[in-house]
Formats: structure tokens, sequence, C-alpha cells
């Protein structure tokens, strides 16, 4: 637990005295910046411990196209495919429990499923369509109850006292049915009653393109993250109200009128997505000229590093997810894998490579130094 | 009116254009069940179609990388129709796998 906050603890100490703000007027004082040099002498690889493998099984109850969030929790694996409308839950060796997969009209089903949380008791689901949260049993899937949503989000992550923080980021040629108040972020009892809403916006700002996810999490905070700036804001699971904005300083970085379209923000580097937190590590993608890349933070040397180009030993592939001390990543064709293994990166046993021919998912985890 | 369905054509040629992309891109071998799955999902898509409708984009990111090293990534914008909406309505929602 503690090497687990490592890096959120140096980031809380160098930012004691700072002050934090976000208003409407799209001005931001950062609490921390990090400054986007990649250190040339140390390869990401140098920080991996372990690689290892886990097939995801297929069978016909078990078919998802893309994994928009993975969560692991109860020794479960959880995955979201949004357009798939499921979260297909696996245990730790990839073979299939259940899912949460019934659209419909009827008690515990759904038009969408916009975005899931997990903790130890609930799965919980944000159907947009009917204004609802559906909860179901997190080691089962039966239908639990829904609940009444307060506002229309596009993600949804749990809080350790039972509380609820819920995102939603306006979206150029997007018009909500029902008017709701100017925030990004809201936070909500375990009854899904808003408590506390933060981030405002003005009436004409849109982020320029939505994102899969925007939240990911470590066990002591939610980490936030939108094309709104590049950095992210640490929420304390045990009190979300105590939060901490990080900036990222890139050269030639985009301006808040660069972030208006894509295509002027993709002329620029930018932070692609919320990063992924794991001992004193962020996982970042940054994008530039078309391309994604995999960046990982070191707090304890306070540097980014990057994939070796030569070498593809202990390669990060850029993670998906996060737990305890592991990231998890994805392969997602045997195109992919047979491009890392030529390079080095380990090779895997004929189970999963069959998987892979077969069109199947495989995980990797990475378990961190 | 005028206004909505340029927004309505705009979104659906994103779409349509994401899809392409999509489509000719993701070059992994598929298995029939695979397809089969992909294939029962778009054809079951409309009949859940809500009028309530918001159009939410995101990058396709499909890796288009040209080594091990680095992901290129289709820059492609697709837009699906999400709910809490109005607006995105009046046609199926737009499917990118």
């Amino acid at each position: 637990m503690k090497n687990a906050s490592i890096l959120i603890v140096m980031l809380l100490c160098a930012v004691l005295a700072a002050c934090t703000s976000f208003n409407p007027k799209n001005e931001i004082v950062y609490d921390r910046i990090l400054d986007f040099k990649v250190n040339s002498e140390i390869a990401t690889s140098s920080f991996v411990k372990q690689v290892e493998y886990i097939p995801l099984e297929i069978n016909e109850s078990a078919l998802f196209g893309e994994i928009d969030k993975i969560i692991v929790r109860n020794d479960l694996i959880y995955i979201a495919d949004y357009h798939k409308h499921g979260v297909f839950v696996y245990n730790m060796k990839g073979e299939y429990q259940f899912a949460v997969d019934k659209r419909g009209q009827g008690p515990g089903e759904y038009i969408e499923i916009k975005s899931f949380a997990v903790d130890d008791r609930y799965i919980y689901t944000i159907d947009n369509f009917k204004s609802r949260i559906n909860l179901y049993d997190c080691r089962t899937g039966n239908f639990v109850r829904s609940e009444e949503s307060p506002i229309v989000a596009w993600d949804i992550e749990t809080l350790h006292n039972g509380d609820f923080i819920l995102a939603f980021i306006p979206l150029k040629g997007g018009v909500l049915k029902h008017g709701q108040p100017n925030y990004r972020i809201f936070i909500t009892d375990e009854n899904f009653k808003v408590k506390t809403s933060l981030f405002e916006f003005d009436e004409d700002y849109y982020d320029p393109i939505g994102q899969r996810t925007y939240f990911t999490t470590t066990d002591e905070y939610v980490i936030f993250g939108s094309y709104f700036f590049d950095g992210f804001t640490l929420f304390d699971r045990n009190n979300a109200e105590t939060y901490e904005l990080v900036g990222m300083e890139f050269e030639n970085k985009a301006s808040q009128r660069d972030r208006e379209s894509m295509e002027e923000l993709r002329k620029h580097p930018y932070m692609s997505g919320a990063p992924y937190l794991c001992k004193q590590y962020m996982a970042v993608k940054v994008a530039e000229k078309g391309y994604a890349m995999s960046y990982l933070y070191n707090d304890s040397i306070r540097a980014f590093t990057a994939n070796s180009k030569d070498n593809a030993h202990r390669f990060l592939i850029a993670p998906i997810g996060n737990y305890k001390d592991k990231y998890i990543a994805q392969i997602s064709s045997l195109e992919q894998y047979n491009s890392l293994t030529e390079n080095g990166f380990s090779k895997a046993g004929s189970a999963i490579e069959n998987n892979l021919k077969e069109g199947g998912y495989v995980l990797v985890v990475y378990t961190m130094k | 009116m005028k206004n909505f369905r340029r927004m309505a054509l705009v979104v659906s040629v994103a779409a349509l254009v994401g899809y392409t992309a999509y489509s000719s891109q993701k070059s992994a071998p598929m298995s029939n069940l695979v397809k089969a799955n992909i294939e029962a999902l778009a054809d079951g898509e409309s009949s859940y179609e809500d009028p309530d409708g918001f159009p939410f984009s995101f990058e396709c990111g499909v890796k288009i990388g040209e080594g091990f090293w680095g992901d290129k990534t289709c820059s492609v914008t697709v837009v699906t129709c999400q709910g809490g909406g109005s607006g995105c309505n009046s046609r199926p929602c737009p499917v990118h796998h």
C-alpha cells in the first residue's frame, strides 16, 4: 500500500502551499507542472520486473470488439465494450465468468452502457437514455436495482465512503435533452444525490472530442483527465473534495484556442486520455504528428522515459488499466504479437498464440519494480 | 431545421468515413464466431434506436503503426449516438466495428 502511493505522496508534498484554480474562464493554476522531457538514457523497460499473459476466453457469451474500460477488483477482471453494450467478467486466468449484457426495456435491462464502475458489492452502469444507473451483483452479474441518475454522465467511479464521482464533458454538436449545471465533475452521495459540483465551464465551451473514459484509479485516488488541458486531476477517494491539479508542459504546446478543434490540436503534442498511476509511475499517452506513444513518468527520478526503438524486451504497451503494482495492456492481433516477439518481447505459449489466431484478446500484465 | 439537417449530415458523413477507415485498417484475422457476433450486433443496432441521442465523438484510435515501438493511430473521428441528448436522432447509430 505504501509503495502504491509513493507517486501520490510526492505529488502532494510538492503542492502543500499551492493554490488550486479551475474556473469557467478556462484559466488553470496548477498545483504542480511536469515538464515533458524524455530521458533518452533510460528505457522504460528498465522499470518492468515481469511480463505475463492472460488470454481471454472466447465463447459465444464472451465476445466483444474493443476494451473501453477495464477494472480489476474482487479477483475478477471487468471489461466493458460500450459499443457491444456489455460488461464481460473473467477470472484472473482469463476464464469467462459472466456478463452484464441485456439490452431492452425490462428490469435490469438498458439501452446503453456509457460507462461503469465496480466496488466490492456492485457493478454500476450508466444508461443516459433512461437516466438510470443500474446496479448488478459484482460476483454474479445479477441485477439488483436501478437508481435515477442525477445528470448525464460520461464516466463514473466509486469513492471509499460510498459516494460516487461522475464526469460530464460538453462536446461540439451535442445538445442535452434536459439542462444540467455547467460542471465537469459531480460528487454524489450513495443515493446519487449531487453533493458537490466542480470545474465549471462556460456556456459555449466544449472539448474538441470525447474520450472512452475520463477516469482511471488507484486504491487511493481517482484520476480525471479530459482534452481541456494537458494534465490531470487527482481526487482523494477518501475525500473527493480534496483534489490536486497536475499539468504537463510540452514544447510547442497547444493553446486553449488550438483545443477548439482536433485539426488544430493534432498540430501539437497533447495528452491523449487520463494517465494510469501505479507505484511511483505514471503511464501517459502523448500524441504528436499522428503517433500516439506511451511514456512512463518515474517520480523517483523525476523523468519521463520511452520504450526502446531497437528492442522490444519488456516493451511497455500503452496501459489500459492498472491494479496493485501492475499495469495491464492488451495485444489485439497476431500481427502486433509477431511484431513484438520478433524484436525481443517475451513469447507466449501456444494456447495464447492460438487465441490471437482466433481473433481473441490477450492481456499483458506488467509487474513494475 | 436546416441547421439540424446539416449537423445530421456532417455526423453521418464523419461516421461513415470513420467506419470505412476503421474497417479497412483492422487487418487482424477474426474467427467466424467473432464475425458472426459483430454482424449480429450491427443488425440489432436499429431496434434500440432512441430519439434522445447525443452525438458523442472520439478518435477511432486504430493502430496503424509501422513499428512495434510506436502506434500511428487513425485520426478519423468516429461519432456514435449516445444517451442523454436531443438531436442525434432519425437515423441508426453509426457502427464503427
